[in-house]
């Protein structure tokens, strides 16, 4: 198994949560390349792009301005293009009916924003090391799904 | 067919012919008489012919013993004595035989004995005569001798002669008695014969003419038995080996054994009744036949029996005939069934008849105990066939209450002049509309009485071509109705108000929170060896501060979120439930080192996540205000128990509740308390003391009546407590 990059985007409207999200992943020791989006629209519009590399996971925010996280993965499952993209919903909100309807509409993971700096790295760290196997190994995104 | 002359010819047969053979035995007598006398008679004349040779024999003896010594003198040969000695002899066994001849007659008895006498003389005579004999010539030395034997012989012939005659006239006499007694006899047997041929051809006559009234009879009598709707049946005793009687056997049986029982008579004749009519020994009915033969009195029998799998009816006569029981069985199965019919009918007739009293009870009750006002109307037609009146029939006295009349006086009179605005308003339109479609009506009203506004709700129905109209004034319903409207107008409205706070709660309150504690958390990362102690300290309470703030508003967000939707319920097997809690709490309860009882727990509706916080609420509670220094013991327990039995106050839909506690042996808190502690933000401890933020039970409270129970607590301090919850069962 080669090593190669894990491509990563994460789109969120709070500035801070964005860069707490860098900082997380710079002392995370998984070679990354990470994009940042300000919304959902701007993720969707870049992974629109022709010859892009596609992001192997993305990071939602499900509440953003213009175009909401759970609308960005509707159209992500929705587009064949996107089909290897694994999604992660990244959100403050704990409420069972958001994790629900977020399963149901295709998201593999739900995290919960963590009020500490040490649980953010520890939480992205396992999504990353999940996310690595689920890309070397014959685990579909149907099947890699869980909550942290 | 005449039966009492019947029997009262054959009596008077019996008496003529007892008469007769009377009759016949004493002519036999007579004649069986008559006959030995007449053989008596032909025995007497024979004896005294008899008696005649003997006289004459004994005569012939003694001349010849004269004859002889007289020849014996002439010829003057030495007589010897045997000449008419020998004689002598025979003359001796003549006498003698004479003699016995003679016993029975007196008379000729004393002749021959005077003949005996005379015959010694004439033997001395002859002895005399013999010896002279001898030396002396005939008739000169003997002539005295001689003559005194001649002498003799003359007496004895005389006396002879006279037996002779005395023996002729017996047998003259007795041949006279002879021939009367022969004439009469025969004449007499044949008159005997006659009678007795009389006789037997009178009764032969008898006998025919009986025997045919008899045939007569018997034929009538089998008609009858063959043509009668009766089972007729004759038994005879059948003996057991101590002489009781055990059963009896079937002599006879008519042919409705066929008809009603199915059994052929001919067949069944011979047969013990006990093996032909099983029922008669399984309901005791033997024994009363039986004690009908031994006690000889008439037995009367009125029961159901199941023959051939149908239930018929039977009445029995039995009656001791002859050496026997005679039984005659009538089918009153139909008269039976009618009568049961009939009292059915009769029963049905009297509970309709309660019914209808009761009915009628109940609806004068009603009628006087609602506040409804209830009429009822004919119909008053124009001549153009349409309503335009109301006839009032019948009003109850709810009435009394919204107008002053008296309730009779209202009767019989029209809509129209009891209250003209009715054709103003909607109900008479409804009452005409009931009436011509025949159909119930429903509707609303307004009406304005003394300045008020009155709601009314109508009912209006045909029945029997009289419409009946049920008013109900509706005014407090309707005013409480839209109370409520604006009532709940005002809760959604602060649900909805609440609901946003919620979101700002769960998000917006968060959001910032979660930033601080993130930075904190990097401040103190990055910045932990610059600080002082006391700022080190400082931050470490900004920290907790926060914590405890973030904690309180998840807890407020998950008492928020349990909303009173029910749609999400499902079967929450509550042992599941349980275990996964205790899995959370795993490390807590080997820190404590608590121990756990609990009983199998039901399966419930509910919302799973929801159970799974009571339970985690209740369960951390109870290791939570632990006493220090014991080991902590919680004991979850439950049974089914009947809602009358459940002493708390609140709904009880469920017929069944699963009574569900929670007990521990913890510092517990003042009963006084009890109720207080469910309510939000209600802390009973130190914050220090006891960690805890106060909606634990509120949540706990909120979940047990979303899910239609009720939870309380009772406890003393330093008692334990116990947390008990009502959970509806299935």
């Amino acid at each position: 198994m080669s090593i190669k990059i894990l491509n990563i985007a994460l789109a969120d409207d709070d500035e801070d949560d964005r860069t707490l999200f860098k900082e997380a992943i710079d002392e995370i020791p998984i070679e990354t390349k990470l994009s940042l989006f300000n919304h959902g629209q701007e993720l969707m519009d870049h992974l629109s792009l022709p010859n892009i590399i596609l992001p192997h996971l993305v990071f939602l925010d499900l509440n953003m301005p213009i175009k909401n996280g759970m609308q960005c993965l509707q159209e992500i499952r929705k587009n064949p293009m996107l089909d290897q993209v694994a999604v992660a919903i990244y959100s403050t909100s704990s409420s069972e009916k958001d994790i629900e309807s977020t399963f149901i509409h295709g998201a593999n993971v739900y995290i919960n924003k963590p009020n500490n700096f040490y649980n953010l790295k520890d939480v992205i760290e396992r999504v990353l090391q999940v996310n690595w196997q689920y890309q070397t190994s014959n685990l579909n995104k149907d099947n890699f799904l869980f909550r942290l | 067919m005449n039966f009492k002359e019947f029997s009262t010819s054959t009596k008077k047969y019996i008496i003529l012919l007892i008469a007769s053979v009377v009759v016949l035995l004493i002519a036999e007598s007579v004649t069986f008489r008559q006959i030995g006398l007449l053989k008596e008679s032909a025995n007497r004349v024979a004896r005294n012919l008899e008696v005649q040779k003997a006289i004459n024999n004994l005569y012939t003896h003694y001349s010849t013993m004269q004859s002889e010594e007289l020849m014996a003198l002439l010829l003057g040969k030495e007589i010897k004595e045997s000449s008419w000695e020998a004689h002598k002899e025979r003359t001796y066994t003549s006498y003698k035989s004479l003699e016995i001849l003679l016993k029975d007659a007196p008379a000729q008895q004393k002749r021959l004995r005077e003949i005996g006498e005379l015959q010694d003389a004439y033997y001395n005579a002859l002895g005399s005569l013999q010896e002279s004999g001898a030396d002396s010539t005939l008739l000169s030395g003997n002539r005295p001798a001689l003559i005194k034997l001649t002498q003799t012989l003359a007496a004895i012939r005389a006396i002879k002669d006279q037996m002779l005659l005395e023996e002729h006239r017996a047998v003259t006499l007795r041949k006279e008695e002879f021939d009367d007694r022969a004439d009469i006899t025969p004449l007499f047997t044949l008159l005997l014969a006659l009678f007795s041929l009389a006789v037997f051809l009178l009764a032969f006559a008898r006998i025919y003419r009986n025997k045919q009234r008899i045939k007569a009879s018997q034929e009538f009598l089998e008609s009858i038995l063959r043509n009668t709707n009766n089972i007729v049946n004759y038994y005879e005793p059948v003996l057991d080996d101590s002489g009781n009687v055990k059963d009896f056997r079937i002599v006879f049986a008519n042919e409705c054994n066929r008809t009603y029982l199915g059994l052929d008579p001919e067949q069944i004749k011979g047969q013990l009744i006990s093996k032909v009519f099983h029922f008669l020994s399984l309901n005791g009915e033997l024994n009363q036949l039986i004690r009908c033969y031994t006690d000889q009195e008439v037995v009367y029998l009125d029961r159901q029996l199941i023959v051939q799998g149908k239930k018929m009816w039977f009445k029995s006569t039995i009656v001791p005939h002859a050496n026997g029981i005679l039984v005659t069985g009538t089918n009153n199965t139909r008269a039976k069934e009618d009568e049961e019919k009939l009292r059915d009918l009769n029963e049905q007739l009297r509970n309709q008849n309660e019914d209808l009293l009761r009915a009628e009870a109940f609806l004068e009750g009603v009628l006087r105990s609602t506040k409804n006002v209830i009429m009822s109307f004919d119909p008053v037609w124009d001549g153009m066939n349409t309503i335009v009146d109301f006839k009032l029939l019948y009003i109850n006295t709810a009435i009394q209450g919204i107008v002053n009349n008296e309730v009779s006086g209202l009767v019989g009179k029209n809509v129209s002049e009891i209250s003209p605005l009715i054709f103003d308003s909607d109900i008479f339109r409804h009452m005409v509309a009931c009436y011509k479609d025949d159909k119930l009506v429903d509707f609303e009203t307004t009406y304005t009485r003394l300045g008020i506004e009155h709601w009314l709700q109508g009912t209006a129905i045909k029945w029997h071509q009289v419409i009946t109209l049920n008013l109900v004034d509706i005014s407090k319903l309707v005013l409480a109705e839209q109370n409520l409207k604006k009532r709940n107008l005002q809760l959604k409205r602060s649900n909805e108000e609440l609901e946003s706070f919620n979101r700002v709660a769960s998000h917006d309150l968060q959001e910032p929170l979660r930033k601080i504690q993130m930075f904190l958390s990097r401040f103190f990362d990055m910045e932990q060896g610059k600080l002082s102690k006391k700022g080190q300290e400082y931050l470490a309470k900004v920290n907790k501060a926060a914590e405890r703030m973030q904690s309180l508003i998840v807890n407020l967000l998950a008492y928020s979120r349990i909303d009173s939707t029910n749609d999400n319920f499902e079967d929450v097997d509550l042992n599941h439930i349980l275990n996964k809690v205790l899995e959370e709490l795993a490390l807590t309860i080997t820190e404590t080192g608590a121990k756990i009882r609990k009983d199998k727990l039901p399966v419930i509706r509910g919302v799973p996540f929801q159970m799974e916080q009571l339970f985690l609420n209740l369960l951390s509670n109870a290791l939570k205000y632990s006493k220090p220094q014991t080991q902590p013991l919680i004991e979850i327990r439950v049974e089914e128990v009947h809602r009358s039995h459940i002493g708390q106050d609140f709904i009880k839909s469920s017929r069944n509740y699963h009574r569900i506690s929670v007990k521990d042996n913890g510092i517990g808190f003042d009963p006084a308390n009890a109720s207080k502690i469910f309510e939000v933000f209600q802390r009973l401890h130190q914050k220090t003391e006891y960690s805890g933020n106060g909606i634990g039970l509120a949540i706990c409270k909120k979940i047990v009546e979303n899910h239609f129970g009720h939870i309380h607590a009772i406890s003393g301090p330093g008692e334990g407590s116990t947390f008990i919850f009502y959970l509806p069962s299935s």
